[in-house]
């Protein structure tokens, strides 16, 4: 069995449901108010790829009422990233892209994926099925998720951590 | 062949076969093993002067091989390693023995103290295991954990730790600090060159050293020296040398940073408090008045065991001292002096002998057992119980004889003869001085003229002055004219008694004149004395002076006479 650990970071907009995401499946380090003192947290979660046991290091990074450079600055050796926004507030899904671009255009195609998150409220969304297809993001990169009931969201850290894996494996011994 | 090989054979005919030849060399097998073989020996010693990367590389086949070996040959190996196993089992004994009896010492030493002991209670009340406070108190400082840490990623690249230390998630401590000094660099430090290098907290400090590739955080419990800094300086160097390309493409691979960890260990770093031993006055040391108090609580207790073993030499001679007393020993029992031994019933009492011997306040009781002494005080007590002398007669101890003398009745004459020849006593009973009360068989007018004819006239022999060459004939004289006294009563009649005392001519006349005189003083006084009770006249008569040289002239005459009515 090989193990490996990985770091990734989560993005998106302020009060998106980030924390109340990874709270769904990490493992609590540390107390939630280094989020508000130093604007990170870690925690970690370990999932299991076929015969690869990974460690995920989840850099849960504060968000913000505006974009800053400084959100971007953390994925600095990160092997993926989750972004996240409120299905609710269309705004913060193009923040989320927005967010995409730049880590794009600093790091490169690095593993993601976006959670549109508040799926419980679906009713209410402003974010429509037709915006993803406009998104420079892959579709199957896109999950509609809900931290209130956890819906997808293992789902998603999966399908990033499958991501992570195929880049890594790909490059350096298994 | 044609004319091009000819004139290629001529040209390079010897160059050719060199070349066939290596071409043999290196394509055939069995001879690169030759090759191989000869410079293999020496390329290993100079691989490993180089450096651990050999034996690292190594380490993986040739564990595997032993491994393989032992699977399939354990008896070979057994056997190989049985002459090293047995004293490396005697010595590893030895050795764990060592350590364990250094550990009790310690142990003791440290349970005994009051040093250990004030610790103990000082861990116990802020609510610290005593090993951990302890280990505070000993220790200067000690390296607990050493991070090192992917500089960009802030992933974990080896962890090393001390037994003891407390460990969380390692990977996510490793982050975290990261972010940290990420925050730090971003929040004060204005152009991003800052480097977070020490954090302080209590007791524990976080000391980070930084590397082009890695850093090396450290945390460390105490008060590091400052030269410990340029050690991990220098550790950090050697393992980017050592490990340049995995510290520069670590992707999460922990397979592929294994030795790291090894290398990495140096940094569990530790030193000792070496203990000042400050010149404090004696007087304010605990443990001198502790041992003050030892030695004066010492004192008091041997103080009254010599007083309990006076006690106990003083009452042992009282009782060793008292007749009828036979005394085997004298035990303290519980505070409590038990005497042992026996007691006759004619003895003194125990309680009597302890209150003699004023040791009044004792603790005591007695174990006593009756027995029948032969002491001669108890002997001679004995016998005169068992006679029951009546007012007539008279007893004197002579050694071990009890003469009685004196007038008795038959029936006591009958019992003290049985009592005398019973050889009961261990002192004999002499009665000869015992008579008879009268028989009423006999005249007692005839008897008393007889008696008094008998005694008519009696020589008592003196040597020098008024003493008496034969005392008992004067008792016996007066144990006569008792008798005859006591019948001239019953009779109604007067017994006369004349002395007469005599001296020879030896010295002065007047000297002899007032010696002869004293000599029959001597006896009249005796007499009337004696029978003081009785109708007797006894008188003095003038001295008979003899002009002759001879010791029978010292002397005083009795004569006894019926008084004229």
């Amino acid at each position: 069995m090989t193990r490996l650990t990985a770091k990734i970071c989560v993005l998106g907009e302020f009060a998106v449901g980030k924390t109340s995401t990874v709270a769904r499946f990490v493992h609590n380090v540390f107390s939630d108010k280094y989020l508000t003192t130093i604007g990170v947290k870690i925690d970690t979660k370990t999932v299991m790829i076929d015969d690869v046991e990974l460690k995920l290091v989840v850099w849960d990074v504060a968000g913000t009422d505006k974009l800053k450079t400084v959100d971007i600055a953390y994925l600095k050796g990160a092997s993926g990233y989750l972004l996240v926004c409120d299905g609710t507030r269309g705004d913060t899904f193009n923040a989320a892209l927005s967010l995409f671009d730049q880590a794009n255009a600093k790091f490169g195609d690095v593993p993601h994926v976006l959670l549109v998150n508040k799926h419980d409220l679906s009713t209410s969304w402003e974010v429509k099925s037709a915006d993803f297809d406009g998104a420079p993001i892959a579709g199957n990169r896109i999950f509609k998720t809900s931290a209130k009931n956890g819906d997808r969201i293992e789902e998603a850290v999966h399908a990033l951590a499958r991501q992570i894996l195929a880049n890594e494996v790909g490059g350096v011994s298994s | 062949m044609s004319h091009l090989d000819e004139i290629r054979d001529l040209l390079f005919g010897q160059e050719k076969a060199q070349l066939a030849k290596l071409d043999e060399r290196v394509t055939t097998p069995e001879l690169r093993s030759e090759d191989v073989a000869a410079i293999l020996p020496q390329a290993i010693q100079r691989s490993h002067e180089a450096g651990p990367a050999l034996a690292r590389r190594l380490r993986p086949p040739v564990d595997a091989c032993i491994k393989s070996g032992l699977r399939e040959a354990p008896q070979e190996y057994a056997d190989a390693l049985y002459p090293i196993m047995g004293p490396a089992i005697r010595r590893s004994i030895a050795e764990t023995f060592k350590a364990y009896a250094q550990q009790i010492n310690q142990t003791m030493e440290q349970s005994l103290s009051l040093k250990y002991l004030r610790w103990r209670f000082e861990a116990s009340r802020a609510g610290i295991p005593f090993a951990q406070y302890i280990m505070q108190k000993t220790l200067q400082y000690r390296v607990e954990q050493g991070y090192l840490i992917q500089r960009d990623s802030g992933l974990l690249i080896a962890h090393v730790h001390q037994e003891a230390a407390e460990i969380k998630d390692n990977d996510a401590v490793s982050a975290m600090f990261t972010a940290i000094q990420d925050f730090v660099k971003d929040s004060f430090s204005p152009d991003q060159s800052g480097r977070l290098e020490v954090a302080e907290m209590g007791e524990f400090a976080l000391w980070a050293v930084h590397g082009p590739e890695a850093l090396l955080v450290c945390v460390i419990r105490g008060v590091a020296p400052k030269s410990l800094r340029s050690e991990l300086q220098g550790l950090l160097e050697r393992l980017h040398t050592a490990y340049e390309t995995q510290l520069a493409h670590y992707n999460g691979d922990a397979g592929t940073v294994t030795d790291v960890a090894y290398d990495l260990a140096e940094c569990l770093q530790w030193q000792a408090v070496t203990e000042k031993k400050a010149k404090t006055s004696l007087l304010r040391k605990p443990g001198f008045w502790l041992a003050l108090a030892l030695i004066g609580l010492l004192a008091w207790w041997l103080y009254g065991q010599y007083q309990k073993s006076m006690e106990r030499q003083a009452l042992t001679r009282s009782f060793e001292a008292v007749p009828g007393i036979y005394l085997d020993r004298i035990v303290n029992e519980s505070g409590t002096l038990t005497i042992y031994g026996l007691r006759d019933p004619l003895a003194q009492r125990a309680e009597t002998i302890v209150a003699e011997s004023g040791l009044s306040n004792l603790a005591w009781q007695s174990q006593l057992r009756p027995y029948r002494s032969l002491d001669l005080p108890i002997v001679r007590q004995r016998v005169e119980a068992a006679l029951d002398l009546p007012q007539s007669l008279d007893g004197a101890w002579q050694a071990d004889t009890f003469a009685v003398s004196g007038v008795a009745s038959k029936d006591w004459i009958a019992r003290a003869s049985t009592l005398a020849t019973s050889g009961q006593f261990a002192a004999s009973i002499d009665l000869s001085g015992v008579v008879p009360e009268a028989v009423a068989t006999v005249d007692p007018l005839i008897e008393f003229q007889t008696m008094l004819s008998m005694h008519a006239s009696t020589t008592l022999q003196f040597s020098e002055g008024t003493q008496l060459v034969e005392p008992g004939a004067l008792a016996q004289l007066e144990q006569a004219l008792l008798v005859l006294a006591s019948e001239a009563r019953d009779l109604n009649r007067v017994v006369s008694v004349q002395v007469t005392g005599s001296a020879d001519a030896t010295g002065v006349p007047a000297t002899n004149q007032r010696v002869a005189n004293a000599r029959a003083e001597f006896v009249a006084s005796r007499l009337r004395r004696r029978l003081s009770n009785y109708a007797v006249t006894i008188s003095v008569m003038p001295a008979d002076l003899s002009e002759a040289v001879g010791v029978h002239l010292r002397r005083a005459t009795v004569v006894v006479t019926e008084a004229a009515q």
